[in-house]
């Protein structure tokens, strides 16, 4: 049973090819959030492995999100997405790593959560 | 040294024929007395030293009319001289008209330091004293007969039409007491025009006064004592030198005097030089007005356009003109409108004309106060309206990154994502140009996509307004194609504003080094202190960067320049660029 994945986007349709493209690839999408306080509840309810947390959401951004992850519960993984380049912000909120949404895929998750810290 | 200009001609035609009447009158006195030359050389310089004395003061102050007072003074004592002449004729005219010495000096006194009569009492002093010697010399040319045999004057009269010497006698005993006392009554007046002098105007009239006080007691002496007390041969001549002596003394006191009061002009216009860009808070202002003109008791009233009326230290309303003895007000208009006013002491009125200087004065620094708050105003207007502009092109730019992320890019990664997902369910008997189209698709849209935000990142940059300054830079060199190191310390971020304009100006200036500089290294420091960010960005490149050529710098500096900032750039030829800027932190 591969990593289960709780996926964060204010897109719907972008939230229904990721889980499509992560649950082919192995993984258990156990959850969607359209904005950071849904996504922080879900987070704490479903304890998945991965958040995967795209940074610019309506309420608030996923920097922020990351943050209070890390600073609650601290077990999930949190890997920040977005068309723009954020790859420098991921350390500083405390996410694992940052993945362009145009380069995700299960393969491409998997590499980033298995880089060392 | 500069020629006399035409205006010269007339004041030196005047001063060499008086040297020459005086002259001639010497030699005529010689022919007379061969036995005393230094008497007529003494006689020569008490006239010479008032023509002397009109020249200078013609010279030190062309617009007053002392100088040609004294003059006159100088002139009317040469035609005095003449009475000596052998000439029976010349001998008659100096002797009739050499009263009007008097009348010269009488007038040099009432007038001085103008050279206006000052009032009526003054007109009618004057007016008596022309009337006292037109008697003298109608009653010399027309009554006065020659003594009998070898008398004192030796003067002859051919005019004379009658035998009766008592009338001249009459006049010859009243003339003196009556001159005299008329003397004192100008002396009288300067006195109190002395009395009544601020601390300037007295250095001015000092002088003057106590020379006159020394002449009138000479002439008392002279002409009503000395009289009745006969005296002859050296004491006369000794008493002579003392009259030559204070006439000297007296063209030099009014040179002198008038030395003063220029010295107090120039004090106005030293006030002027230093009320220019200096200080000029009313307290400061106020303390120049007492020292330039020499008033301790100067106040300076500002007119308050609300209350309607002049308000003085600490707030006192002053209703003016003033109504306390011995005070007045010089208002201070602009273009007829009350500005502020000046109360001083009246005797500052004696030269109305240092008065209106200091009136300018202070006009003109008000106008230059009013001029560069309004320039200071207009300035901070333009510079807040940069800023505004400035803000809203940030904030423009930020909009339209978000909509091109939240709508096309988010839309079009959703798009690409959705056909590598069909491309990876196609089975392996899927068609292959079906398969070949899809991955081509994919391909175009990623390039599009990655166009797409290279536009969305140069309109503005996302990371910056989520993650700060730091991360956005950081961003920013890693996409640098040259080895960059950054060092950013900053104790907290700074505003939107100022994290824009730093970011877009190291970008900037790495696109430049990445342009022109051939470098193979760059040092990217951003720091904080005092309220105010830095930044430097330096290269090892070839340097000879002109900061006024080519538009993005020039942009840039426009920018810098919007936030309040200052950018500077060394580069010299022989290699290396050292951009610089600094930016308040608001």
């Amino acid at each position: 049973m591969g990593p289960s994945v709780l996926v964060v986007d204010d897109q719907e349709a972008f939230r229904a090819v990721a889980r499509a493209l992560l649950e082919r690839d192995g993984f258990r999408v156990v959850g969607e959030a359209v904005d950071g306080a849904t996504a922080l509840l879900a987070e704490r309810e479903l304890r998945p492995d991965v958040v995967l947390l795209d940074v610019r959401l309506p309420d608030r951004s996923g920097l922020e999100v990351a943050q209070a992850i890390r600073a609650t519960t601290g077990a999930a993984q949190v890997v920040l997405i977005s068309t723009a380049d954020y790859s420098h912000a991921a350390a500083g909120c405390g996410a694992k790593a940052f993945l362009p949404k145009l380069s995700l895929s299960g393969a491409a998750l998997r590499a980033v959560l298995a880089e060392p810290p | 040294m500069r020629a006399p200009g035409r205006d010269w001609v007339w004041p030196l035609l005047w001063a060499a024929s008086s040297v020459a009447l005086g002259l001639f009158a010497a030699t005529q006195q010689h022919q007379e007395q061969p036995e005393r030359p230094g008497l007529l050389v003494a006689d020569l310089v008490a006239g010479l030293a008032f023509i002397g004395a009109g020249l200078i003061v013609r010279r030190m102050r062309p617009g007053n009319r002392c100088w040609w007072l004294l003059m006159a003074s100088g002139t009317t004592w040469f035609v005095g001289s003449l009475a000596t002449s052998t000439d029976t004729d010349v001998a008659l005219a100096g002797f009739a008209l050499g009263s009007w010495h008097f009348f010269a000096l009488s007038w040099l006194l009432l007038a001085y330091p103008t050279g206006r009569l000052p009032g009526r009492r003054e007109q009618a002093l004057l007016g008596l004293i022309a009337a006292l010697c037109a008697v003298r010399s109608l009653s010399r040319l027309f009554l006065y007969l020659p003594p009998d045999g070898t008398g004192c004057e030796c003067v002859s009269n051919r005019f004379v039409p009658v035998t009766d010497g008592r009338w001249y006698a009459a006049i010859d005993l009243v003339f003196p007491w009556a001159l005299v006392t008329a003397l004192l009554l100008v002396l009288a007046c300067a006195v109190a025009r002395w009395r009544r002098s601020s601390r300037a105007g007295r250095r001015m009239l000092t002088p003057v006064v106590v020379a006159a006080a020394a002449l009138v007691a000479q002439i008392g002496y002279d002409y009503v004592l000395r009289q009745e007390a006969g005296l002859v041969g050296p004491r006369r001549d000794a008493l002579f030198l003392l009259v030559v002596a204070l006439r000297v003394a007296t063209a030099i006191a009014f040179v002198l005097g008038l030395r003063q009061q220029r010295a107090a002009r120039s004090a106005v216009v030293d006030l002027v030089g230093g009320l220019a860009g200096h200080d000029t808070a009313p307290d400061r202002l106020g303390e120049a007005l007492r020292s330039a003109l020499g008033d301790p008791s100067l106040e300076l009233v500002a007119w308050e356009p609300t209350e309607h009326a002049y308000v003085g230290e600490g707030g006192r309303r002053l209703a003016l003109p003033v109504s306390e003895p011995g005070r007045a007000a010089t208002l201070i208009e602009q273009d007829g409108t009350p500005l502020a006013a000046l109360v001083h002491d009246e005797a500052l009125l004696e030269d109305p004309g240092l008065v209106s200087a200091v009136a300018a004065a202070v006009r003109l620094t008000a106008d230059n106060e009013r001029l560069r708050g309004e320039l200071q105003r207009q300035l901070a207007e333009v510079a807040a309206s940069r800023s505004r502009i400035v803000a809203a092109g940030d904030a423009e730019r930020r909009r339209i990154e978000r909509d091109l992320h939240d709508g096309a890019q988010q839309r079009l990664v959703t798009i690409a994502l959705a056909l590598r997902l069909t491309e990876a369910r196609m089975g392996p008997g899927a068609d292959p140009a079906t398969r070949e189209a899809v991955t081509q698709a994919v391909k175009d849209l990623s390039e599009a996509i990655g166009e797409l935000r290279d536009l969305a990142r140069g309109i503005h940059p996302a990371v910056l307004s989520e993650a700060g300054l730091h991360t956005a830079l950081g961003s920013l060199l890693d996409r640098s194609p040259l080895p960059a190191r950054l060092d950013v310390r900053l104790s907290e971020e700074p505003t939107a504003a100022v994290a824009a304009t730093a970011y877009f100006a190291i970008s900037e200036a790495l696109t430049n080094v990445v342009k022109h500089a051939r470098a193979t290294d760059v040092l990217v420091e951003v720091t904080e202190s005092g309220g105010t960010l830095r930044i430097l960005v330096v290269d090892d490149g070839v340097g000879g960067v002109d900061p006024r050529a080519g538009s993005g710098l020039r942009g840039l500096a426009d920018r810098i320049d919007a936030a309040g900032g200052t950018l500077s750039v060394t580069s010299p030829a022989t290699g290396g660029t050292r951009l610089e800027v600094s930016l308040p932190c608001e």
